[in-house]
């Protein structure tokens, strides 16, 4: 039945594709909608009727003599746990798109590539094997790209596309290496590689999967396509930019836990840069203008913690928070696409202001609320009981306080970027006039977000009694509620207070211009520093090698060997005078030198 | 069907096409395009069943073997026969030959002349594959190249536009002589063979026949030589660098169909030639040529790669990406030097990328040609935002180039995947370069089809329309077979997997 989540979105997808657009508005975005939610409802069935055996082959993929690839799924509470996730919400992002795509002409390649997305996502998670993941991984870097690109008129967004398609793809032969490695050691399938993971070579197989998973979950170094990609319409950087896609690297680290455990000394090198991922974001995230880039950068930030929870082998924990963050998360896009969509297509945050005095966004302003709170970490929202989580491992299990240290003062900059965003979106003077009120299915969306993001964290993570921990079958963290809420409170209220006090009392006009605040705009430069890097010698071998040397190899040396050839044939033509004493003379010399040869040669 | 010449059916048929052509009178237009389709398509009607069969029962050894004396004193048969190597290439020509001729409908002046030329060229390109007689592989090789001239010097055209200009006259020109440069070392080696090959034979006999010639132990001094005349010879026409040039200039002046025919087919002559007169007859000479021929392979594949990087023509554009993806297939052949495991692997994903590469060229040469025959331009800065207008032609190209960067789930990633899946345990710093290839190649085709096909739209290009209905077939078959044999890899491997890992155990 679990095939039925990857079988009805990929026929739908393609379905609509082709022939969505004759098929008319309301029958593709129903299809698109219902084929989703079949998923989840086949879901759900799996959760509730798990098969005995976690190996499910369908058919023989590939097949070369000893070593063969099956298609199959691996269906164990981890991939239950994700599919639930990413069918489910993503069946609210679909209802939400039917509201907001509403005046879309292209509906169909729109819901058609979404409807892909969700495929090749499940594809992703369900994988029994590396081969299949990759096909997954490749598959929704894809679709990302096609929806990133969507609104096509607008080069912005085609350069992004380029661009997340691009690193994704590095990332994709950072997994395609390892499933090289992998398959010289006799099989790509988790059964054999995780059950009985092989010490041989697993230094490389790790760092391969590293690239994969900070190219795909927009880690440090390989982030700078996340706050470009989005261009691409606001449901889409819920779903893949927030809610799913990008937390594929987290599922990925901890889906091969038992090949992580064998380098050990890489747990750290995770941690740091998954604190360096985190801060570094944050960072970014306070200095910015574009509400949907706040919320981007902050998803990185988020995913660096989970990052670090999987570097201090905290693997329940990173999945516990990639769950709330997708709740959360979703919900922040969500109100924050209804809130621009409501400002016909503002997302500069200086020029909204005011919004919490209009009963139209009402919705949307107590969904942001409750996701900005939950981001922040405060009880009893979904995301303190995950953060808190995360935040005890580390001080627990890492190497030094440093990490702990960090991952607090980010806990801190997270309250405070998501306080200066609310207030400077819902606060201060601004007038608006006519407002965009959301549909009743983006609502309904958000609503059930919302409900999620307010009790799954009192349900699946109590202190004492971690539900989803015990259904991953992890190794419990004994959490303390008493110190827990310290240490929320300790970092949330400052960080909340200093945002009130910086752009409450007085609100500013614009965008702070010092140097330092403009380089954290920037996401501190690091994209110029790859198109350096990276970018600009590529661009100068292209011209060197496609301009100068190839003009030299196709041309000039060819013609060069060709002119030769047709002036030697004019020259020794000349001889062909057909002057009787010139070839008499000829005859002549030959004669002499033949004989003087031949005489020398009997002498010798 | 066992007892009917079904080969010679398949291969002769264009022929019978063209020589039907010719005998029609000029005017007869819907005629000659109607004849010229329907001829075109036999060899894939026949290739199919014949693959079917392959596909139910792998087996090494030839099948629908004919075998005729045709000349005795040379001892010179015509003799066709098809194994587990040659099946994908025949299903593969037969389907862009199909495809081209649905393509070729787009030709609009001395439509006669032009079938039967193409037609005669497509005969050729099946009997290479088909025949298993030396002598005929290089009659059949003469009789596809030598229409190639005139087809490329007649319904060819100029580029012009920035960048140095291509007359068409030159290419046919260029494109001739390297063809028959090719040709000649492989005509060459053949002879080399020839003689060779009766000194060692028990019972002295000359033979052209290919699986007499395995048969005879030749020295190993003599495999080498003979190889490096095969391995270049064949190279030039798989577009091996240095010897790739006449590669950009062919394509950019060739018209569509012919295009579709040298990259798709043309190409893949060289490597199978490799394989079949290279590997086969001279296993021993492996060893010693091919860890060279790996650093040429990776050299093709980032430098084809860089070419392709920085044009604005989009045929000569997919011609350099051509260089680029035939480096893979030679990288796949390095790996016979491997054991077994990983030869096997290099050598399938060699055929696979050469069936994948064949497939997936001609799909985005049709389209170029397609979209170059509306809007009169070749230049991607100025299509820009046709996906607006050309919707069905934009999907098409996506998938074309998906599949040829290597998305899982398209033929072009399982044939990479096995050709560095062979080649990485024997050298893995060379295929770890190859691999970086790949994001070179991701970098150009997502960079033409943003130029091309998304972005705003080029006001001259308001008026454009999308592809006819029956404009959309031959895509719509390139496109399901790519998916097909991407999303299925088994389709192919299980057909060439017997006749293949015999080969390695000889090498």
């Amino acid at each position: 039945m679990f095939w039925a989540a990857l079988f009805l979105p990929l026929l739908g997808g393609l379905f609509i594709l082709s022939y969505g657009q004759r098929l008319g508005r309301k029958l593709s975005v129903s299809l698109a909608c219902g084929t989703v939610g079949a998923a989840f409802v086949s879901a759900l069935l799996t959760f509730f009727f798990p098969p005995s055996e976690p190996d499910q082959v369908l058919f023989r993929w590939l097949d070369l003599g000893a070593a063969r690839v099956d298609f199959g799924a691996w269906i164990d509470p981890l991939s239950i746990t994700m599919l639930l996730t990413v069918t489910g919400v993503a069946y609210l992002i679909h209802l939400y798109s039917a509201g907001y795509m509403a005046e879309e002409p292209e509906f169909a390649r729109f819901f058609g590539y979404l409807n892909l997305f969700v495929a090749a996502m499940v594809m992703l998670v369900l994988a029994n094997n590396f081969a299949l993941l990759l096909l997954g991984w490749a598959g929704v870097g894809f679709a990302s790209c096609m929806l990133i690109g969507f609104y096509a008129h607008k080069q912005s967004a085609l350069i992004a596309a380029r661009k997340a398609f691009v690193i994704n793809t590095f990332g994709d032969l950072g997994l395609m290496l390892a499933v090289f490695v992998l398959a010289n050691q006799g099989s790509v399938a988790f059964r054999d590689v995780l059950q009985a993971p092989s010490d041989e070579l697993a230094i490389v197989v790790v760092v391969g999967l590293l690239v994969a998973a900070y190219a795909k979950s927009a880690q440090f170094p390989l982030h700078t396509w996340l706050p470009d990609a989005m261009e691409g319409p606001t449901p889409v950087s819920a779903l893949i930019h927030a809610a799913t896609m990008v937390t594929a690297g987290v599922y990925l680290l901890a889906r091969c836990e038992p090949l992580l455990r064998l380098v050990a000394e890489m747990g750290s090198l995770i941690a740091a840069l998954g604190l360096l991922s985190a801060a570094l974001a944050a960072s970014c995230a306070l200095a910015q203008t574009d509400l949907k880039r706040v919320l981007a950068y902050s998803t990185m930030s988020q995913l660096g913690y989970m990052f670090m929870a999987c570097g201090v082998g905290a693997y329940g924990a990173a999945i516990f928070h990639l769950v709330t963050h997708a709740f959360f998360k979703a919900l922040l896009f969500l109100c924050a696409g209804s809130i621009i969509h409501a400002l016909h297509g503002e997302q500069d945050m200086f020029k909204m202001g005011g919004l919490a005095r209009r009963s139209e966004l009402a919705g949307p302003r107590w969904g942001f609320l409750i996701g900005g709170l939950a981001l922040a970490g405060l009880p009893p929202l979904a995301g303190y009981f995950s953060k808190e989580e995360i935040l005890t491992a580390i001080e627990q299990n890492a190497m030094t306080d440093s990490l702990f240290l960090g991952a607090l003062l980010t806990a801190a900059l997270t309250a405070f970027y998501v306080g200066r965003a609310y207030i400077l979106v819902f606060w201060g003077p601004a007038e608006h006039g006519e407002l965009h009120r959301p549909t009743a299915l983006m609502s309904l969306a958000c609503w059930v977000l919302a409900l999620l993001t307010a009790g799954a964290g009192l349900v699946l993570g109590f202190p004492g009694s971690p539900a989803l921990g015990a259904y991953l079958r992890t190794a419990p963290i004994p959490t303390h509620l008493g110190t827990g809420l310290l240490i929320s409170l300790g970092t949330a209220i400052p960080g909340m207070l200093l945002a009130y006090f910086m752009f409450a009392r007085t609100r500013p006009q614009g965008p702070s211009s010092a140097a330092v605040f403009r380089l954290a705009e920037k996401g501190w430069a690091l994209d110029e520093v790859q198109r350096l890097a990276i970018i600009a010698p590529m661009q100068m071998m292209g011209r060197l090698l496609g301009g100068r040397l190839e003009d030299v190899a196709s041309h000039r040396l060819p013609e060069q060997v060709g002119q030769t050839a047709v002036r030697s044939g004019q020259e020794l033509g000349l001889s062909q005078s057909g002057l009787l004493r010139t070839y008499a003379l000829v005859l002549l010399t030959a004669l002499l030198g033949v004989m003087t040869y031949l005489l020398w040669q009997v002498r010798a | 069907m066992s007892d009917w010449p079904v080969l010679s059916l398949m291969v002769w048929a264009p022929l019978l096409g063209a020589i039907l052509i010719l005998a029609s009178p000029a005017s007869w237009v819907k005629g000659i395009q109607r004849l010229g389709v329907l001829f075109a398509s036999l060899p894939l009607l026949l290739a199919l069943p014949m693959y079917a069969s392959f596909w139910q029962a792998p087996a090494t050894g030839y099948r629908w073997v004919e075998d005729v004396l045709w000349f005795a004193p040379l001892s010179i048969h015509y003799k066709l026969g098809v194994d587990g190597l040659s099946m994908p290439m025949l299903l593969l020509s037969g389907i862009v030959c199909c495809t081209a001729a649905f393509i070729s409908l787009q030709i609009d002046f001395r439509r006669r002349e032009y079938f039967a030329l193409t037609l005669t060229a497509m005969t050729g390109v099946l009997g290479v594959f088909a025949t298993t007689d030396l002598f005929f592989m290089i009659l059949f090789y003469e009789l596809a190249s030598i229409p190639m001239f005139f087809l490329v010097g007649i319904w060819g055209s100029d580029k012009s536009g920035d960048g140095k200009p291509i007359h068409r006259r030159q290419a046919a020109m260029k494109l001739l002589v390297y063809l028959q440069l090719g040709g000649g070392l492989v005509l060459i080696g053949i002879l080399g063979l020839y003689f060779l090959s009766s000194q060692f034979s028990p019972n002295q006999a000359f033979s052209f026949d290919l699986e007499v010639l395995r048969q005879i132990p030749l020295p190993v001094e003599a495999q080498k030589i003979l190889f490096l005349i095969f391995f270049i010879g064949f190279g030039i026409e798989a577009g091996l660098v240095p010897f790739h040039t006449w590669l950009p200039e062919g394509h950019s002046s060739a018209p569509t169909a012919l295009s579709m025919l040298l990259a798709g087919v043309l190409l893949k002559m060289g490597g199978y030639g490799i394989v079949r007169l290279g590997f086969d007859l001279c296993p021993e000479a492996v060893a010693e040529w091919m860890p060279f021929f790996a650093a040429i392979a990776v050299v093709n594949v980032l430098y084809g790669g860089l070419c392709a990087l920085r044009q604005t023509d989009i045929k000569v554009m997919i011609a350099y990406s051509s260089v680029s993806h035939m480096g893979m297939v030679f990288l796949g052949l390095a790996a016979m030097t491997g054991e077994s495991r990983s030869a096997l692997f290099g050598l399938t994903g060699a055929v696979f990328q050469m069936f994948s590469h064949g497939i997936i060229t001609a799909l985005l040469f049709a389209l170029a040609g397609t979209v170059y025959h509306i809007t009169h331009s070749r230049n991607l800065r100025q299509w820009g935002g046709l996906a607006a207008r050309m919707p069905f032609l934009a999907t098409l190209f996506a998938v074309g180039a998906m599949g040829s960067l290597g998305l899982p789930g398209m033929t072009g990633f399982a044939a990479e995947l096995m050709v560095f899946l062979g080649s990485w345990p024997a050298r893995p710093g060379l295929t770890a370069l190859a691999i970086c290839g790949l994001v070179i190649t991701t970098t150009y085709l997502i960079r033409s089809l943003g130029y091309g096909f998304f972005g705003p739209l080029n006001p001259r290009l308001v008026g454009v329309r999308d592809a006819l209905w029956w404009e959309r077939l031959p895509f719509l078959l390139l496109a399901l077979t790519t998916l097909a044999f991407g999303f299925y890899p088994v389709l192919l491997t299980a057909v060439t997997s017997p006749t293949l890992q015999e080969l390695v155990n000889r090498v």
